[in-house]
């Protein structure tokens, strides 16, 4: 995936007022849009703005044919069946239409089957509140930060434990990246991440981009307040 | 630190290596699965549960066809065509596919063959009067398994080398009627002759 995804706008678009007789309530909601350029072969990448129903045939219409989009099995550790595009419609390997959901936090490999690449753009609300959940099961995750932000994972109040790692998939080069390791915050490693010859890293998720996270120890979750206000 | 690092790598690989393989059929529109009514049809497979497909792997690079036998047949059947949404399409069994007695990163030899399922197996379809049965050339590939995506077996481009191309069911003939019927006459010619003698 190239990461020219970029979250273009953020727009203060709705606002719902309530009145009652003791106070004024304000709902406020931001609306946005991420654009991405899906390149050939699988893109790691995420959906992190709540649409109607998060379903990757509102996500991604209008697709060639042959797409695919594969999430990761927590429970089993392994890659869910994948669901394919035929005729603009998405597919679950029964030929029955998708109801496969993309929400914001987790991640997914897209598959481009063209030789060029696929600008999707995800529109939705931004997720805010004060109860932002990404569950972190034992072993291997594969997720996104909850909200549209590149942000150096250590100052969005990720919780890393000793020993996960965090491994990212080149959509150029068809492979994953070196991972990086968490070995704690320390002199000389202020995130607390070391990449494979022991130099300070700061993972840093692009906007749109999913990632996997091998976490030693038991589960627990990242949970998160997020206002685009503040 | 280095103890840390190295004592998580080490976890790292025994968690993958230990992870049973993966392979994706991922047989697209291109790569579809055809019938072949021997009167010159050919179309893609359709009609649910008419067709079976079987993967047959052997846990080595370099197989050629004839080592690939009921035994090397993975357990798990899938099936071809069952809608006419993505007729000639695999389905079923799983897709990712996990190999039975297969680890995560090893080289196998593959090949897809398909059936009538009323014939139970590939090898009873190729033997039986009305049956449709095809398979693929012989691919190579290495698995997947853990977070390793699981590698196509088909594309109609042999990129990635050892991936395969769709393949077509055909059509044992039935014995037309006249057929019978002029084999019976014979034997009863023949009854006759030996009963003048």
């Amino acid at each position: 995936m190239k990461t020219n995804a970029i979250l273009l706008a953020i727009a203060l678009a709705a606002a719902g007022i309530a009145t009652s007789k003791a106070q004024t309530v304000y709902s406020v909601n931001s609306v946005g849009f991420i654009g991405l350029s899906l390149g050939p072969g699988y893109s790691l990448m995420a959906n992190q703005l709540n649409n109607t129903n998060n379903k990757i045939s509102t996500l991604f219409p209008n697709m060639p044919d042959d797409c695919q989009l594969i999430k990761w099995d927590a429970a089993s550790q392994g890659f869910g069946s994948a669901d394919f595009t035929g005729g603009g419609v998405w597919y679950d390997q029964d030929f029955n239409v998708a109801t496969t959901t993309l929400s914001p936090g987790e991640g997914a490999f897209f598959f481009n089957p063209g030789a060029t690449s696929i600008p999707v753009t995800l529109v939705g609300e931004v997720p805010q509140g004060t109860n932002l959940t990404v569950n972190l099961p034992a072993n291997y995750a594969l997720i996104s930060v909850i909200t549209p932000q590149a942000s150096p994972l250590h100052t969005i109040g990720f919780p890393a434990t000793p020993d996960m790692q965090y491994i990212t998939f080149s959509s150029v080069a068809q492979s994953y990246s070196p991972a990086y390791s968490f070995v704690g915050v320390q002199p000389g490693y202020d995130s607390g991440w070391s990449d494979g010859d022991f130099n300070p890293v700061n993972p840093t998720p692009a906007v749109g981009q999913g990632f996997f996270l091998f976490n030693a120890l038991s589960a627990s979750s990242w949970v998160r307040s997020f206002n685009v206000n503040n | 630190m280095k103890k840390t690092l190295i004592t998580l790598a080490v976890l790292v690989a025994a968690i993958t290596s230990h992870g049973q393989g993966t392979v994706q059929y991922a047989n697209t529109s291109t790569t579809l699965i055809q019938t072949n009514n021997l009167n010159g049809g050919i179309g893609s497979a359709v009609g649910v549960g008419l067709y079976s497909v079987g993967l047959y792997v052997v846990a080595s690079a370099g197989a050629v066809d004839a080592d690939f036998t009921l035994a090397t047949r993975q357990p798990t059947i899938g099936t071809v065509g069952n809608s006419t949404a993505a007729a000639g399409r695999i389905a079923g069994g799983g897709n990712p596919y996990t190999l039975t007695g297969i680890g995560a990163g090893a080289v196998i030899s593959f090949q897809l063959r398909a059936w009538s399922t009323s014939a139970g197996s590939y090898e009873v379809a190729v033997v039986t009067p009305g049956a449709y049965a095809g398979k693929s050339l012989v691919g190579s590939t290495t698995t997947g398994g853990g977070i390793t995506l699981p590698p196509a077996l088909f594309s109609n481009t042999g990129s990635p080398v050892g991936t395969v191309p769709g393949f077509q069911m055909t059509l044992n003939p039935v014995p037309e009627p006249s057929t019978i019927a002029l084999g019976a006459f014979g034997l009863l010619a023949a009854w006759m002759i030996r009963r003048r003698k």
